[in-house]
């Protein structure tokens, strides 16, 4: 009824934690701020979607759900980044 | 003449069988638990878009402000809550898992830990909010600090509701599962996967987002 994706909840824990040392180690670390930060986000957005599809189950079964919570996570990353590269772009 | 415990029984076969008729709808849902929590999950999710979006406008304003607010956080920090919470988030992936087995004794102590974790959580971010308050950092001190305890405050008191939700599974687990039980430990697992999930991204918006000129 929920499949989740072929990965299976204990890759998917593995691979959440990765990305949280990954994007960590890229902002505090990395000489290119801007894209390191920017990575940070993105990252912590394919964590949001790797939460809801194989932790919560939520497939596309339940297609209203599903495009809600896809948007959601894109619109996170659009809201966050635009504000920070605006900054950049135009500074005060 | 029937005796009492007959009389017991003829009450109560009907709201069973209700009740199977009920289970058995939810289980032909496309969603774990019940929807109404996903209507909930989704209320929220909107509602904290909304903090981002204030956040970002604020940040827009006065950038430098703001960076160096989030250089006054430790980054360690944030990054060992995340590590926590998604630990804690899938342990209780395992405790569904064990409830579809219907393996009360691996429930139980799924969950035990997945409490233990977010008390942990939750006592980390008051030491994070006590040491930003003894150096000196009020809500009122910087814009950025403003949106922080008000966001990440927010943030914690789902941390909570979402415990007492675990409490409830964790308890109701002392008895045989049932499916009736399966949709209880799923909608509150649920709520703590969305408790995570939002984590995830204040993380970077928080701690990460590092200023500089192009």
């Amino acid at each position: 009824m929920n499949k989740r994706t072929d990965l299976g909840p204990n890759a998917v824990y593995i691979v959440l934690m990765l990305a949280t040392l990954l994007s960590f180690g890229l902002a505090e670390k990395s000489a290119a701020a801007h894209i390191a930060t920017s990575a940070a986000v993105v990252i912590g957005a394919f964590k949001a979607r790797c939460i809801f599809v194989d932790f919560m189950e939520l497939t596309w079964e339940a297609k209203g759900f599903r495009i809600a919570f896809e948007v959601w996570a894109v619109l996170a990353v659009v809201v966050i980044l635009g504000g920070y590269w605006s900054t950049i772009v135009h500074p005060h | 003449m029937p005796d009492g415990r007959t009389q017991v029984v003829a009450i109560s076969r009907p709201v069973a069988l209700a009740d199977a008729e009920r289970i058995s709808a939810f289980r032909k849902s496309k969603l774990p638990g019940v929807d109404g929590i996903w209507v909930f999950i989704t209320g929220d999710l909107v509602m904290f878009m909304i903090y981002f979006l204030v956040f970002t406008t604020g940040r827009m304003e006065a950038p430098a402000a703001y960076d160096l607010g989030r250089r006054q956080l430790d980054p360690l920090i944030g990054c060992a809550l995340t590590l926590i919470l998604l630990t804690s988030s899938w342990l209780v992936v395992r405790a569904v898992e064990a409830a579809r087995e219907g393996s009360s004794g691996r429930v139980r102590t799924n969950l035990l830990l997945a409490m233990l974790l977010g008390t942990g959580f939750a006592g980390l971010k008051a030491f994070g909010y006590v040491h930003d308050a003894l150096a000196g950092h009020s809500p009122s001190s910087n814009p950025f600090f403003g949106y922080y305890y008000a966001i990440t405050g927010i943030h914690c008191m789902h941390v909570m509701l979402g415990m007492g939700l675990l409490l409830i599974c964790y308890v109701k687990a002392s008895k045989p599962i049932d499916d009736k039980y399966v949709l209880w430990i799923e909608s509150g697992a649920c709520f703590w996967h969305m408790v995570d999930m939002l984590w995830v991204l204040l993380f970077p918006m928080f701690y990460l987002l590092r200023s500089g000129v192009l």
